[in-house]
C-alpha cells in the first residue's frame, strides 16, 4: 500500500469549519510530494486544516519536513492515535511544538 | 554556553540555520566538553579522528571550546591524542601554544583505521542496486528481521534507519547503489 489521500471538510468546535485531510498508507520521500499537495489544496488561503494521520503506517523524514513547512504558515492540527508510530516521531523531532496535537484513540 | 553580559539572561535565539546562530545571533561561543571517550581502543582512535578534524571543520567560526581530559583517570591513548589534537593547553600558570600539536591532515592519515564490524565480512543481507522502491526495501527490511526475535521497536527503527539512507542516496546520488567494501 502506498499513501491515500482524502480531502473533506469538517465542521470542528462549533461554527468553525476546518478542512480535513485524511492520510492513509505510507509516506515517504515518494510519496512526500503528494502529500504536500493534498495540504495545500485542502487549506487554500484559509487559517487551517487539519490532518488525520490515524491510518498512517509509515512517516518519514520528507513527510515531517512538508508538516513543518506548513506549520510555519498556518495552524496546524494533527489528528493521531497517541499510541501509534506516528505519535513518538511528531515528538522526537519536536513538531508537536508547533502543531496541535489531538489524540484519536 | 553563552555568557549574559550581566545578571540573568533570558534571551530567545530564532535562527534559520546553525551558521546564522553562530555567525550573528552571538558573536562569540563559548564551550566546554567532557567527553566520555569510550571503553575500548577502537572507540579511542574515533575519538583521537573526531578531536583532530574538528580542528578544521569548526576553524571558520568564532567558536572556543575547552576540551577537559582527567589526566589521573584516562588511558595514556587518549591523553596522547589530546596532546596532538588541541593547538593549546591549559596550565595553571597559562594557555601556552602546543609543541605537539599535529596538522590535522597528517594526524589522520598516521591513525590507525577503525576496526571493522564482523558482520561487515559477511554477504549482504538485501543487495538492491536500485533502492528507488522504498516501499518494497522497507517491507523487505521488516521481512529479513521479522525473525529476528528483536522488539518490534528496534525493527521499527532499523526500518527507519533503512529507508532515510536510501531517501538520502535518492536524493543526492543515482543507482546503482554498489557494494563499496574491500
Amino acid at each position: 500500500m502506498t499513501a491515500n489521500f482524502t480531502n473533506r471538510v469538517s465542521a470542528e468546535s462549533g461554527p468553525r469549519i476546518v478542512p480535513v485531510v485524511t492520510v492513509d498508507g505510507e509516506i515517504d520521500l515518494a510519496t512526500a510530494g503528494q502529500f504536500d499537495q493534498a495540504l495545500r489544496a485542502a487549506a487554500g488561503s484559509g487559517p487551517r486544516i487539519a490532518v488525520d494521520l490515524t491510518g498512517v503506517t509509515y512517516l518519514d523524514s520528507a513527510a515531517i519536513r512538508v508538516l513543518f513547512e506548513h506549520a510555519a504558515r498556518m495552524q496546524l492540527i494533527l489528528l493521531l492515535p497517541a499510541d501509534g508510530i506516528v505519535a513518538p516521531l511528531v515528538t522526537l523531532c519536536g513538531l508537536d511544538r508547533v502543531v496541535t496535537v489531538r489524540a484519536t484513540s | 554556553m553563552t555568557e549574559p553580559a550581566s545578571g540573568y539572561g533570558h534571551d530567545a535565539l530564532c535562527y534559520a540555520s546553525d551558521e546564522d546562530m553562530i555567525a550573528s545571533a552571538v558573536p562569540f561561543l563559548r564551550a566546554a566538553l567532557d567527553a566520555d571517550f569510550g571503553a575500548d581502543r577502537a572507540s579511542w582512535a574515533e575519538w583521537a579522528r573526531f578531536e583532530a578534524i574538528i580542528n578544521t571543520v569548526l576553524a571558520r567560526y568564532p567558536l572556543w571550546n575547552v576540551c577537559m581530559y582527567n589526566a589521573r583517570q584516562l588511558p595514556s591513548e587518549v591523553l596522547a591524542a589530546a596532546e596532538l589534537t588541541h593547538p593549546h593547553l591549559l596550565t595553571a600558570a597559562a594557555r601556552i601554544p602546543n609543541p605537539h600539536f599535529l596538522d590535522p591532515a597528517l594526524l589522520l592519515r598516521q591513525l590507525p583505521r577503525t576496526g571493522r564490524d564482523p558482520l561487515e565480512a559477511t554477504p549482504p543481507g538485501i543487495d538492491r542496486p536500485d533502492p528507488s522502491d522504498l516501499l518494497k526495501l522497507r517491507q523487505d527490511v521488516r521481512d529479513l528481521l521479522a525473525a529476528s526475535g528483536h522488539p518490534t521497536e528496534t525493527v521499527s527503527g532499523f526500518v527507519f534507519a533503512v529507508s532515510e539512507v536510501a531517501s538520502n542516496a535518492l536524493t543526492h546520488g543515482p543507482p546503482p547503489a554498489r557494494d563499496i567494501r574491500r
